[in-house]
């Protein structure tokens, strides 16, 4: 997000293509998980921003929370990518069911440390 | 279409398939099987027994584990190890190797199944390997087909280079952990193969076990960024790739912070930075792809890249940046010591010490991989052929694993893998070839580019017979199911397919024999327990070190420390259940070179040390005797290199070589290796077991000196039976505290001379009295010697004494022996002459018994009755001198500490001399009491006795019982018993003398304690002695001094008994080791007994001898006594405590004044 602004100011019509050309071409269901996706990027900023800024004191709970979010993001994006039809190519053994059911799993997973982690 | 040999027709293709996986399965159970059992060597050769040093740690903590449940094992804080700092253990090791046993042992007992934990240790590593073989099956069968992926298989089973780190027994992190990183690599691969988030989080979980289990973990946390990093660069970036990698490092990382040995290090360190930068990096180009999706504008995605790789520049400087801020541990020196083999040696001897971490000789790829070795390149080259995503995985992995394998020679353990992976690879490649039985179309071209993947799609359905290259023929059938008329390069006729073939199963059939070879003789052995062959080629085990830990436990306090090398430390915990000051542990460096100090410098040095740690026993191990190399003067070097690096100042790595730079240990090794501690325990004794003739170390193949090293500070306390492991005691200080000790034994030994000198003079005045008894008898009393005539005959006497007791100590000792028997001989003639004379001339049994004669100058007092014992009315007066009487025979009793005195000159003085002492009592007791009865007989009246002109009542005795000539003979054997009495009791003396001149405890001391080089006896001590005597000789002009004298030195000399006794009941009690000779636990009662006697005696041999003494027949014994002691008291407090160290108990060493005033100096300083 970051580069497309670093590009030159000159361009910002090249930001406005590509804000269109997203929302024309991407499904409602992507959408909704970009989201959360991007959710989950301002829930991770927050955090950070508070570690640097204020404390870090409890680093592991810090980090658990951090991690939370980082891991849910890939993982989010993961799943994004899996059922992108665009991507069908790529993942021709795992079916949008099958991405879930392994998004799920991944993120029971991920929250069983956190969860271990925060304390 | 053409096939070499004739197939089987009319098979469906469902019965091929079916067939096909059956006979997979029971060949995946079979390769476990042969797994488990060639890992089995260990537990048949030997016993189910914990291998080596860190196992048994591991094993210790399984078993707090299993007993003690998982709380407290992870709160688990050990006091005994690394005393006296103690180890917090939970949050120090990798706990994934005692989970797992610790779970298999509680759901075995669920199910009542009473396995012992010991046993589930033992085994399970073998059980893993079975385990790894089938990880390793899938992973090579995602890289070419199940084929390979079963040889891999049957390569990982029995190849001795992962066999080495997991025989039955090896109970160390490796035994899981290369399942575990096989594993990984599997789901890594298939994670990125599929693009699944399912197999990326299995990923991450078995990357999580993995780094619960073994630090090796860092070997993946850099292999799959490397991995994927590369595949970025090759243009191969995919959404698989970013599924798989991205699901993998978020768990995985996350989940690898739980363990707390590993703590916050993947964020810290930047041995994780790379996993972390690629993750970074991926989430950019995901993102970049994502907007190049949505645009098509080519100069704008140049531009998108050129910001990616700024934002990597920046991102590896901002890491840079906080590695050098410190934000970030720079690297470790085990990291560096991958990249600079120079690196350990220069900078961490404790890394270079361990032998797993030098560099790999060439002949061990050999030993350990064999026919594998030269098909890795064909398997890795294949790889080149295909070059699919995980074919890059294995290419880096195998240059990698190279690399670190010619590093590390443990690390030949993470390239094994790999190996047998690309040599089933090239060996599965060129099986298929030569299998398949479709013969090339003769006239048509052929189409070298549908070589690739197509080949190994359609040789992989025909893969069952590539297995076992010996069940081929039969099996090949199936290849029948290859219709594809495809032209392509192949193999003409059955004669070159035979060739081939039989080649390669004679390969695999050496390989099999090698690796069982291998694995029975090499990786076998328990290390703890070791074998050697009988002549006659039977096996002999060599249990040393269980033999010395087990003796540790029975025989010494829960609480003893042990120092030894910290290589055994954990065996030292484990089976010894003792506490050591540094184990395999090696994270104190200061610890651990402060062991090597107290090794390797000189006893006064490592004295302190030793002390300070509260150190009571010291454990070396050597090998010199059976020829095991892997002892303690091997591994030296090593403790004073480590030394050296905290103390360079006092311990110098060249001073342990010769002027040549050798290191040797014979004669000319050079002194400080003499001195040093090590050494000197290593060889203690050791020339003595060679009975005088030539001692050979058999490890260094050197002479070694027929006089050994001493020890001042150690005993020696336990050698085990091939004196493998000797254990050395250190001494305490003392009993009341240093400085009382030496002032005790200083005064004791003062009282004691005191004794042996008066015992030298009043023998030889007796001598010369008998003498003149007997000139008086042979001449019926016409010659009458005065008191200067007698003294002039003792002076002779005595120098002829000093010349034969400076006469070397054989010619003595012969003397002695010859006169033992004379001695006896006429003790027996004597009592049998009076009481043979006394039946015609004698007194009544009743009279011999009990009749009380009372001659003492006690003779007034009223009667005390004892009602009870109505027999004995004895009045006061001669109540009193009956008590007196009993200090007669303590004249007798005394001298019997001879043997003692000379035990540093006699063989096996712990044990010979206190029972020589022990029969020198039980002689003198018997015959002086059968000697005295006898006298009673032939005494008819003590009065005449006494008013005898003989200068001895004794010989007065003889003349009335046997009448002259029968008295002169037996006299004048009894005046040559004295004689021979005197040299014995000078040689006594003079040796008394010698010992505490050598202790540095009399004026004059460097001349007392010279030896004379000719005759090997101290001559100058001898001659001190007999002027001694000569002077206490003069007491002899009168009565009073002569008895109160007699009187000093039996007091002096029970004196110096009293006070041993009298520490080893009181204060000393507890803290004595008992020598191989000992009273055990009467030592208590006799020892009572024997102090109250001392005192009682002594009271009795300072009273006078009549009720109101005259300054002419006082007992001026109390004024002797005191004055003896109050000049030593006075000495001490003024001078000898300055130098006066205790007892030295060495005669070599000349110079160790200069050495011990030195340390106690220091010391003072110091306090």
């Amino acid at each position: 997000m970051a580069k497309s602004q670093s590009s030159s100011p000159a361009q910002t019509t090249v930001v406005q293509t590509l804000w269109k050309a997203y929302n024309d071409q991407t499904p409602d269901r992507l959408k909704f998980v970009d989201a959360f996706l991007f959710f989950l990027m301002l829930s991770g900023i927050v955090q950070f921003a508070y570690c640097v800024l204020v404390t870090n004191f409890p680093f592991n709970a810090f980090l658990a929370g951090f991690s939370s979010t980082v891991g849910q993001f890939v993982l989010t994006a993961s799943l994004r990518s899996q059922v992108n039809p665009e991507n069908k190519d790529e993942f021709k053994e795992v079916s949008p069911e099958r991405a879930f059911a392994d998004y799920v799993l991944g993120s029971i997973v991920l929250h069983f440390f956190v969860f271990n982690f925060l304390g | 279409m053409s096939t070499a040999y004739p197939l089987p027709s009319g098979l469906s293709p469902a019965t091929v398939t079916n067939t096909a996986s059956l006979i997979r399965i029971v060949t995946l159970a079979l390769i476990s099987g042969a797994a488990i059992a060639s890992r089995l060597f260990a537990v048949i050769n030997f016993e189910s027994i914990i291998h080596e040093f860190d196992p048994w740690f591991n094993f210790r903590a399984t078993k707090v584990l299993a007993s003690q449940g998982f709380y407290e094992f992870w709160n688990w804080f050990d006091p005994t190890a690394w005393y006296p700092l103690g180890r917090v253990v939970g949050g120090t090791i990798y706990p994934g190797l005692m989970a797992t046993s610790g779970v298999i042992y509680n759901i075995l007992h669920a199910l009542n199944l009473p396995v012992d934990i010991r046993n589930i240790c033992v085994l399970l590593a073998p059980g893993f390997s079975a385990l790894t073989a089938w990880a390793t099956y899938m992973f090579t069968k995602e890289l070419k087909d199940e084929s390979a992926g079963l040889l891999a298989a049957a390569f990982i089973g029995i190849a001795p280079g992962y066999i080495s780190r997991s025989v039955a027994g090896s109970y160390d992190n490796e035994a899981i952990a290369i399942f575990l990183l096989m594993f990984t690599f599997y789901c890594w691969i298939k994670a990125l193969k599929q693009g699944s988030a399912f197999f990326g989080m299995l990923a991450g979980v078995f990357y999580f076990y993995m780094v619960a289990a073994w630090g090796g973990y860092a070997f993946i946390t850099n292999m799959i960024p490397l991995h994927a990093l590369i595949l970025i660069l090759m243009g191969r970036f995919t959404s698989r790739l970013y599924v798989g990698y991205s699901s993998w490092y978020a768990i995985g990382t996350l989940a690898s912070m739980q363990v707390p040995f590993v703590g916050f290090q993947p964020v810290k360190t930047s041995e994780h930075m790379a996993a972390l930068g690629v993750f970074g990096l991926l989430q950019i180009i995901a993102f970049a792809q994502l907007v190049r999706s949505h645009l098509s504008s080519k100069q704008f995605q140049n531009l998108l890249f050129v910001a990616v790789i700024g934002t990597g520049i920046l991102g590896s400087l901002a890491i840079v940046g906080l590695t050098y801020k410190g934000w970030i541990a720079p690297w470790t020196g085990r990291f560096y010591s991958l990249w600079d083999t120079g690196y350990a040696k220069k900078y961490i001897p404790i890394i270079a010490s361990v032998s797993e971490h030098q560099p790999t000789a060439w002949p061990s790829f050999f030993m350990d991989l064999q026919l594998l070795m030269f098909l890795f390149p064909a398997g890795v080259f294949l790889c080149f052929k295909q070059l699919r995503d995980e074919h890059v995985f294995v290419i880096i992995y195998a240059v990698v694993g190279s690399y670190f394998a010619g590093v590390m020679v443990r690390l030949m353990l993470t390239l094994t893998p790999v190996v047998c992976v690309s040599a089933a690879v090239a060996l599965s490649t060129l099986l298929d070839t030569y299998i398949d039985p479709v013969e090339p179309l003769v006239p048509e071209e052929a189409a070298p580019s549908a070589s690739g993947d197509d080949s190994t799609t359609t040789s992989a359905s025909g893969s069952k017979k590539a297995k076992k290259p010996a069940a081929g023929p039969t099996e090949s059938t199936t290849a029948q199911s290859t219709p594809k008329p495809r032209s392509r390069p192949g193999i003409f006729g059955l004669d070159t397919r035979l060739v081939v073939i039989f080649n390669a199963f004679g390969m695999l059939s050496f390989f099999v024999f090698h690796c069982t070879w291998v694995t029975s003789n090499a990786y076998s052995s328990p290390s703890v327990v070791l074998a050697s062959a009988n002549p006659d080629g039977s096996q002999h085990i060599i249990d040393d070190f269980r033999e010395a830990y087990y003796w540790l436990r029975q025989n010494t306090p829960e609480t003893s420390v042990v120092m030894s090398w910290w290589d055994y430390g954990y065996q030292i915990a484990g089976m010894a259940d003792r506490p050591t000051l540094v184990d395999n542990n090696t994270w104190n460096n200061t610890h651990i070179a402060t062991v090597g100090k107290a090794m390797s410098s000189t006893e006064e040095v490592a004295y302190p040390i030793l002390r300070k740690h509260d150190v009571d026993y010291v454990l070396v191990i050597f090998g010199g005797l059976i020829g095991y190399s892997g002892d303690d003067i091997n591994k030296f070097l090593w403790m004073v290199r480590i030394a050296q690096g905290v103390w360079p100042d006092e311990i110098q790595e060249p001073n342990y070589f010769t002027p040549h730079g050798e290191y040797r240990v014979d004669d000319q090794a050079s002194t400080t290796m003499k001195n040093s501690l090590m050494y000197k325990m290593s060889y203690y004794r050791f020339a003595e077991l060679f009975g005088g003739g030539q001692a050979m170390d058999r490890v260094r193949n050197q002479a070694m000196p027929k006089q050994g090293p001493t020890l001042d500070y150690l005993d020696e306390a336990f050698t085990s039976e091939n004196w493998i492991v000797r254990i050395f005691q250190v001494k305490k200080e003392d009993l009341l505290g240093r400085d009382l000790k030496s002032a005790n034994a200083f005064s004791q030994g003062w009282a004691n001379i005191t004794g042996q000198i008066a015992l030298v003079c009043s023998i030889d005045f007796t001598c010369a009295q008998m003498i003149t008894t007997a000139i008086n008898v042979g001449t019926d009393g016409n010659a009458i010697f005065n008191s200067g005539q007698t003294f002039g005959l003792m002076i002779a006497i005595i120098i002829s004494h000093g010349i034969c007791c400076s006469a070397a100590t054989k010619i003595v000792a012969r003397l002695t022996f010859y006169y033992a028997t004379v001695y006896i001989g006429a003790t027996i003639a004597a009592i049998a002459a009076l009481l043979v004379a006394s039946r015609s001339n004698g007194v009544s049994t009743a009279d011999a018994f009990t009749l009380l004669e009372n001659n003492t100058g006690w003779k007034n007092g009223t009667f005390l009755s004892f009602k009870s014992h109505g027999v004995f009315l004895i009045p006061l007066a001669d109540g009193w001198a009956f008590l007196l009487a009993f200090t007669a025979p303590m004249w007798c009793l005394t001298g019997y500490d001879a043997a003692a005195h000379i035990s540093e000159e006699t063989a096996g003085a712990a044990r010979s001399a206190p029972i020589a002492i022990m029969t020198a009592v039980i002689f003198t007791e018997v015959f002086g009491w059968l000697f005295l009865i006898s006298a009673s007989y032939a005494t008819t009246s003590v009065d005449d006795l006494l008013a005898s002109e003989l200068p001895l009542p004794m010989g007065q005795l003889f003349l009335n019982a046997l009448g002259k000539k029968g008295m002169l003979a037996i006299w004048c054997l009894l005046i040559s018993i004295q004689w021979v009495n005197g040299i014995s009791q000078g040689v006594d003396a003079s040796r008394v003398v010698f010992a505490f001149a050598r202790d540095n405890a009399l004026p004059g001391s460097r001349w007392w304690k010279q030896i004379n080089p000719y005759t090997q006896t101290p001559v100058n001590a001898v001659w001190l002695v007999m002027a001694c005597t000569v002077a206490l000789g003069l007491f002899g002009f009168s009565d009073a001094a002569l008895s109160s004298l007699a009187g000093a030195t039996v007091v002096g000399i029970y004196t110096s008994y009293g006070i041993p006794i009298f520490l080893r009941i009181t204060s000393g009690r507890g803290k004595l080791k008992p020598g191989p000779f000992s009273l055990g636990k009467y030592y208590m009662p006799i020892g009572i007994i024997s102090v109250v006697w001392i005192v009682f005696v002594e009271v009795l041999l300072l009273f006078p001898y009549t009720e109101a003494p005259a300054p002419i027949d006082m007992n001026y014994a109390i004024v002797l006594v005191a004055a003896v002691l109050l000049f030593a008291s006075g000495s001490w407090v003024l001078s000898a405590r300055k130098w006066f160290t205790g007892p030295v108990p060495n005669v070599e060493r000349d110079d160790s004044d200069l050495n011990v005033t030195e340390v106690e100096v220091e010391k003072d300083e110091k306090l």
